[in-house]
């Protein structure tokens, strides 16, 4: 099993975190953060990137993770995420070609280029089937790629914060860690929701 | 559980299965070919095989009908031999002092035999051991000496 690095670039640090598997067991390996100076990032966008990459840099040389794929958690302010419905009987596949069909019907904004995703919803009661329908720009999540990329990580999943809090209860969390990790564990939550992705989606 | 991931892994994994696809279908038409190839020759070495094989068996039917036919004719030549054979034995047995061969001439089936004899006795006894023989000519030399000529039609 592969495991990836989890980094989160949060409005005033970047905090990554990687796990290792010893025995069967997944063990916290590295965690490290490095603040932000302010105005870096402004409503989950990216204004100053050298400021953002020198943060990344300096977690990434402090936990020697170079050449490790990673997960990017992005903050959801400048995510569009909907929940759509389909009919139950539709195959995954028609979901697919649905959504990318009538793409830009689900986008408020209009954009040009926008990277998209979606994830069917555990509904056994309906006659439907529900899909979280996640969009945004190419050009906001962009930087976030370079500036991992240029950091020596190698992007293999790009996570919307929102849903990775959903997925990841805090007690589950809270259970896992040790020490002094305790004491900034909360912190770490979405870094540790990234390194914990499952890997069928790369 | 929700898991997103806004990179565009879903074409990247269409992608690799439909190179996964393109491989498979390369390898299997590969191992068509090769089979096709692999069936070709050996049917074809196969086919030359037995043309091989039935052109010396063919071979060994004329050399087999040549060497009955080269044996028919030794047969032949040998029952002819013996006819030879039989007839000068029956000349040595027969023609014997006082009567004397001086020639002896073959045309076609027709063998000519001259000789002198003291007696005509002597040459009615060799006509008669020679079957078949005709006395085409006596003639008297002297009171001791007769000159005869006898035709024979023979089977050589």
């Amino acid at each position: 099993m592969h495991l990836l690095v989890g980094l989160d670039i949060h409005q005033t640090e970047v905090r990554l975190l990687q796990l290792t598997k010893i025995k069967q067991q997944i063990i916290l390996k590295n965690f490290t953060l490095a603040a932000l100076p302010e105005g870096a990032m402004v409503d989950g966008i990216i204004k100053q990137i050298s400021n953002v990459q020198t943060a990344v840099d300096a977690v990434v040389a402090k936990t020697v993770t170079f050449g490790s794929a990673v997960a990017i958690g992005l903050p959801g302010n400048q995510v569009t995420s909907k929940q759509l419905k389909f009919p139950r009987e539709w195959p995954l596949a028609a979901i697919a070609t649905e959504i990318a069909d009538n793409l830009y019907q689900y986008l408020p904004d209009g954009d040009k280029e926008v990277w998209f995703d979606f994830s069917l919803l555990q509904n056994q009661s309906s006659d439907y089937q529900e899909v979280v329908f996640v969009a945004a720009a190419k050009n906001y999540v962009q930087p976030f790629l370079d500036i991992a990329m240029k950091a020596g990580l190698l992007p293999k999943v790009i996570d919307v914060a929102e849903h990775i809090y959903s997925r990841l209860s805090l007690e589950v969390f809270n259970l896992l860690i040790q020490g002094e990790f305790a004491l900034v564990a909360p912190r770490f939550r979405v870094a540790y929701g990234l390194a914990c992705r499952s890997h069928k989606t790369w | 559980m929700v898991e997103i991931n806004l990179l565009p892994w879903r074409k990247v994994l269409q992608e690799k299965q439909m190179r996964i696809l393109q491989l498979l279908g390369v390898t299997g038409c590969s191992f068509l070919c090769l089979l096709w190839l692999i069936l070709h020759f050996y049917f074809t070495h196969l086919l030359f095989v037995k043309r091989l094989h039935a052109q010396e068996v063919q071979k060994q039917a004329i050399q087999l009908q040549q060497q009955e036919q080269i044996t028919q004719v030794l047969e032949k030549l040998n029952t002819k031999q013996l006819a030879i054979y039989h007839f000068f034995q029956q000349i040595a047995h027969t023609a014997s002092p006082p009567l004397f061969l001086t020639s002896l001439s073959r045309h076609g089936n027709e063998i000519r035999l001259t000789g002198k004899a003291i007696s005509m006795q002597d040459i009615t006894i060799l006509q008669h051991h020679l079957s078949s023989s005709i006395l085409e000519e006596v003639k008297q030399v002297s009171p001791a000496e007769i000159n005869f000529q006898i035709k024979m039609v023979v089977n050589l």
